[in-house]
């Protein structure tokens, strides 16, 4: 009797839980929790967390390779690399590049960010992590999710999940992140610099750039392809103004459908054995690391900028090279008018916000060409 | 002298707080606009009187569209 | 390490390269565009 009771218990979950399902449990709890109380990138980071707990569930099987619903999934969408790109579709039909295209100028800005990733690329490669582990944590300062996954699936898939989740926290809490930085790095006078008025930019040019963008962007980082082609066809299709139902569909149904897929699967991916790593305390630090360097070079380029240039730029604007879009672009916006209420950052800092997106898929696209 | 209040960027009216025929101090919130889900604060640029309000909450307006006069 | 370096020092490269370029043909753009694109007049 008592041994049938015992065999009952052991075709249950209860008998395979180990500390670290639990621990994973409370990661996946913790996600939710920051993503509903305080609405931390929340289309995320709640289905991130729910997967992290469907993942760590005793004997369901749902991460088994080749069966696990979850791996599905996983495998088909990410590894496939479906799904970065599809989301780079909808990123696109939602960006309007004008902010860009009438200050051109500014999108070096979104260069001079990039310039984080790779100084954190270094110094993650000097504390012992491998090249391909480097650039996976260093591109977290691109504050490029889609990007992040692509390229981390790709290079260091065993720390998918970790630079994903990383880069995810780390965009929710850019408002904390950089505002510090950006005050230290400039003088008041600096801050008060008001931005010449953008010049209009016509129809036409916003049809040209997605396709030469794309040509010009391809021929340098072949290996960028993929998001970067996406991601123009998106905005074409929003610039051509003549298939708004595919516009439509990128930006809302399709990127919620695939935003679901992404975030099970990389939540999938946090199993204890995988999370519960040193190296994971790591990945947090230099993923920080890199948000604030990025941060820093962005602003520094745009005052060097200003040795050269006659019209001034407000070099609180170099902190939008983070890609973080628009939330960067906000917290330029916001930072400006602790100075003067009345100067309005906030279409300036679109242009190197977008150009920065741009600027992370290159230097994603540099680091497959040499690791891949 | 009347002077115009424009719009600093091109966004949706969320909120007026002001009317026509009321006093107004400059830097005062003359209204608020919406861009990028962010609410950008519109100042008055002077001391005066509303005299006219040309657009209404809910409206979209572009960048330097005259939103109200102030006498 | 050397590689570390390389990849470094060709990756700020590139992506100045590749922002570069961007802006050139957005400057040839617009330029085109102000020259050859006939201007409805505002009647």
């Amino acid at each position: 009797m008592m041994s049938r009771v015992f065999s009952l218990f052991e075709s249950t979950g209860f008998a395979y839980l180990t500390p670290g399902m639990v621990f994973m449990w409370a990661i996946g709890v913790t996600l939710i929790y920051l993503a509903i109380a305080r609405r931390f990138e929340p289309l995320l980071l709640l289905p991130i967390g729910f997967g992290v707990i469907m993942a760590n569930l005793p004997l369901a099987g749902l991460m088994h390779p080749g069966e696990g619903l979850l791996w599905r999934f996983y495998h088909y969408g990410i590894q496939w690399e479906v799904i970065p790109p599809l989301i780079f579709l909808g990123l696109g039909a939602l960006t309007d590049f004008a902010p860009l295209l009438a200050n051109p100028l500014l999108i070096f800005l979104g260069a001079g960010a990039q310039v984080g990733v790779y100084l954190t690329f270094f110094a993650a490669f000097g504390l012992g992590f491998s090249l391909n582990e480097s650039a996976s944590i260093a591109i977290i300062g691109g504050a490029d999710g889609p990007t992040t996954i692509f390229l981390t699936t790709k290079l260091a898939p065993h720390l998918l999940g970790s630079c994903a989740m990383a880069a995810y926290s780390y965009m929710a809490l850019v408002p904390i992140i950089q505002p510090p930085i950006m005050r230290l790095l400039t003088t008041r006078k600096e801050r008060l610099i008001r931005m010449q008025k953008s010049r209009k930019v016509s129809p036409l040019e916003k049809i040209v750039f997605p396709i030469v963008a794309t040509l010009l962007i391809v021929l340098l980082t072949p290996a960028a392809a993929p998001l970067i082609s996406m991601l123009m066809l998106g905005n074409l299709f929003r610039e051509s103004k003549v298939v708004e139902r595919l516009n439509l569909t990128s930006q809302n149904e399709l990127m919620n459908i695939v935003t679901i897929f992404l975030g099970v699967s990389i939540g999938a991916t946090l199993s204890a054995e995988n999370f519960l790593r040193r190296d994971v305390i790591f990945i947090f630090f230099f993923g920080l690391f890199a948000f604030m360097v990025s941060t820093a070079t962005g602003v520094l380029l745009a005052k060097l900028m200003n040795l050269f240039l006659t019209t001034k730029i407000n070099p609180l604007l170099g902190a939008a090279g983070v890609s973080a879009v628009p939330m960067s672009a906000r917290v330029v916006s916001n930072v400006g008018a602790e100075a003067d209420k009345k100067n309005y950052l906030l279409m300036y800092a679109m242009g190197p916000n977008v150009a920065g997106v741009i600027g992370t898929v290159i230097a994603a696209g540099v680091f497959l060409a040499f690791l891949k | 002298m009347a002077q115009n209040i424009t719009a600093p960027l091109s966004g949706k009216v969320i909120s007026l707080d002001i009317k026509v025929g009321k006093k107004v101090e400059e830097d005062d919130e003359a209204l608020v606009i919406e861009a990028l889900k962010m609410e950008n604060p519109v100042y008055a640029p002077c001391n005066g009187t509303v005299k006219e309000i040309k657009v209404a909450v809910g409206d979209l307006v572009e960048e330097d569209q005259v939103l109200a006069v102030i006498e | 390490m050397e590689q570390a370096v390389t990849i470094f020092l060709a990756g700020i490269f590139g992506v100045f390269l590749g922002i570069a370029l961007i802006y050139v043909a957005i400057r040839i753009t617009a330029i085109a565009v102000d020259r050859f694109v006939p201007k409805k007049d505002p009647a």
